[in-house]
């Protein structure tokens, strides 16, 4: 990852009332680039990573959709709601726009969920950004080991 | 290491924004662009106006109102114009909005365009009709768990004339955390012979920032403002079969559309009007279109439920709201006689009508919704 002008827009971007209402940072003070930092090395130390894990939430994201917001199990273990709202939402990185809603992901043996969003997603596969404590959408490195079985 | 690139950066972005403050200043002291003439639609409308705002604000003050959901932030994409005149090439801002047909077309952001020399656009029409109107709060009801019914009285102008299947976009004033107004697209569910009050069906979504205030500050006697009407969805002359699919809020331009179409008593062979939800809890307004398919007999209305609970009781159709379309192609809806089809609802939704409608013979042209829903 490279630190640019651009990450510290990306960043300016992501304070609360800007994109969204509460931002991405919810009570995190850090800077943007010790959060990934801090994520990429505890998904090293969990043993997971990133792109295995936006492999397996595509599949998963890829098996919903074509239910239109209704919830679905797939392979027996999950259960996958992805609720679309009308409306786009841009990359705070300025490369791409992303629907609004939900997705929900459980693991139906443990009950645990990820509650993430088409742009979370995107942040997370291809910024590897996980979002600040406290934020409404951050994903935990272990809630992703466990709800995805990694 | 990451921190000291990080600082390295900071101090980077630091001087690159404080440059460009010096640089805005320095440009509005030195550069007066003077007179600036705005062609619209080929000579339809010109405007004389001061030179050095952007596009978007400069026609707003003009009292024509391009869209937009992010008040000129390059955050929302919405504020696009053809130009048809050279004013050079894309800015950083506006790439991550145009696929490669709208650059090709010279499709701006009219809010990242800054007025420097004469530019010519092209705008729809509907546009010069657009308005903005004070109006107040009248009623608001919960129509189920997620969703409300918004009523609003216009004040100044009091009334408008729209087509059915246009929309508004609401005004949301500063709260919590946010320091300036949001504004929001939302399709109008009233109909066009209601001219003094409007009435939106809004859907809460999770941390939305127009719909968590509607759905938890907004409170009757209130005053909001509404830029309207809006969009180029409405119903086009026919006299063969209709079809309408929509999905959770997206019973909102249908409501209007269809009510406004019993009204008048337009000719149909039949209409059709599929809306799905999950279970009967997402379900509202049933009884409404109920009524409405016994007073008009060209009329039906098919509600299908995902995976009703037993508790549901539900006689009606079950699955997709696409699989209660087809289900029903090729029996009762003779495809010879199926005209035009209208959507309304989530990406997801648009998409998968649009596979089923084409797949069932209907040209992808005579298939409406809105573009950037
Ligand atoms: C033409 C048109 C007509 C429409 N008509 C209607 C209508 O009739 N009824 C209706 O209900 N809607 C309608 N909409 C949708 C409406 O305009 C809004 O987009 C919608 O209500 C959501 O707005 P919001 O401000 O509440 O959400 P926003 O604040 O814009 O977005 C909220 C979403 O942002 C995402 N998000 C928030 N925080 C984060 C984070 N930290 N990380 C990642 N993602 C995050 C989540 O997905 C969240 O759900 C219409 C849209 C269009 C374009
Ligand atoms: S107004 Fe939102 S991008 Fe221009
Ligand atoms: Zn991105």
């Amino acid at each position: 990852m490279k630190a640019s002008p651009e990450f510290l827009q990306a960043q300016e971007k992501m304070k609360p009332g800007v994109l969204t209402s509460d931002g991405f940072f919810g009570n995190d003070s850090r800077p943007l680039v010790d959060i990934i930092a801090a994520d990429e090395t505890s998904m090293q130390h969990l043993g997971i990573t990133f792109e295995n894990a936006a492999e397996k939430l595509i599949k998963l994201i890829a098996a919903a959709r074509p239910a239109l917001g209704n919830c679905i199990t797939v392979d027996n273990t999950w259960e996958v709601c992805v609720d679309e709202a009308r409306g786009g939402l841009p990359c705070p990185f300025r490369d791409g726009l992303y629907s609004k809603g939900i997705i929900t992901v459980t693991n139906r043996d443990s009950g645990k969920a990820l509650v993430f969003t088409d742009l979370s997603f995107h942040l997370f596969s291809k910024h590897h950004f996980l979002q600040g404590n406290g934020s409404r959408f951050r994903i935990e490195p272990k809630d992703l080991k466990a709800v995805l079985d990694l | 290491m990451i921190a000291d690139i990080f600082f390295v950066s900071f101090l980077t972005a630091g001087i690159s924004a404080v440059l460009a403050a010096i640089i805005s200043v320095i440009d509005a002291i030195v550069n007066n662009y003077g007179d600036i003439t705005i062609d619209i639609n080929s000579g339809k409308k010109q405007l004389v106006v001061k030179g050095g705002s952007p596009l978007l604000s400069t026609l707003g003050k003009e009292k024509i109102y391009i869209p937009s959901s992010c008040g000129g932030r390059a955050t929302c994409g919405v504020c696009k114009v053809k130009v048809t005149s050279n004013i050079g090439p894309h800015l950083p801002t506006e790439l991550p909005f145009m696929n490669d047909e709208e650059k090709e077309m010279n499709i701006r952001l009219s809010c990242q365009i800054k007025l420097k020399q004469d530019i010519s656009i092209d705008v729809p029409e509907s546009l010069f009709a657009v308005q903005r109107f004070k109006t107040e709060v009248i009623s608001l009801k919960n129509l189920c768990y997620d969703t409300k019914e918004v009523r609003l009285k216009l004040l100044e102008p009091n009334s408008i004339s729209f087509k059915p299947g246009q929309f508004a976009q609401i005004v949301i004033p500063p709260y919590g955390k946010l320091k300036e107004q949001t504004i929001r697209a939302y399709s109008i569910s009233s109909q066009p012979s209601h001219r003094n009050v409007l009435e939106f069906i809004i859907r809460q979504v999770p941390e939305g920032i127009a719909t968590t205030y509607v759905h938890t500050k907004m409170h009757e006697g209130e005053q909001i403002d509404i830029i309207a009407p809006m969009g180029d969805f409405y119903v086009h002359d026919n006299t063969d079969i209709m079809i309408c699919i929509s999905g959770g809020s997206g019973m909102a331009p249908f409501k209007s559309i269809l009510f406004d179409m019993f009204e008048k008593q337009i000719e149909r062979k039949a209409v059709w009007y599929f809306h799905g939800g999950n279970t009967l809890r997402d379900m509202y307004n049933m009884e409404l279109f109920q009524e409405l398919e016994k007073k008009w007999p060209i009329f039906h209305f098919a509600p299908v439920l995902f995976k009703p609970n037993p508790q549901d009781n539900w006689q009606g159709e079950t699955g997709l709201v696409t699989e209660g379309a087809t289900n029903k192609f090729g029996k009762e809806i003779n495809l010879a006689e199926l005209a035009d089809a209208y959507l309304c609802g989530s990406p997801g939704l648009i998409d998968a009508s649009i596979k089923i409608l084409t797949q069932a013979g209907l040209d992808a042209s005579k298939i409406y919704y809105d573009k950037f829903a």
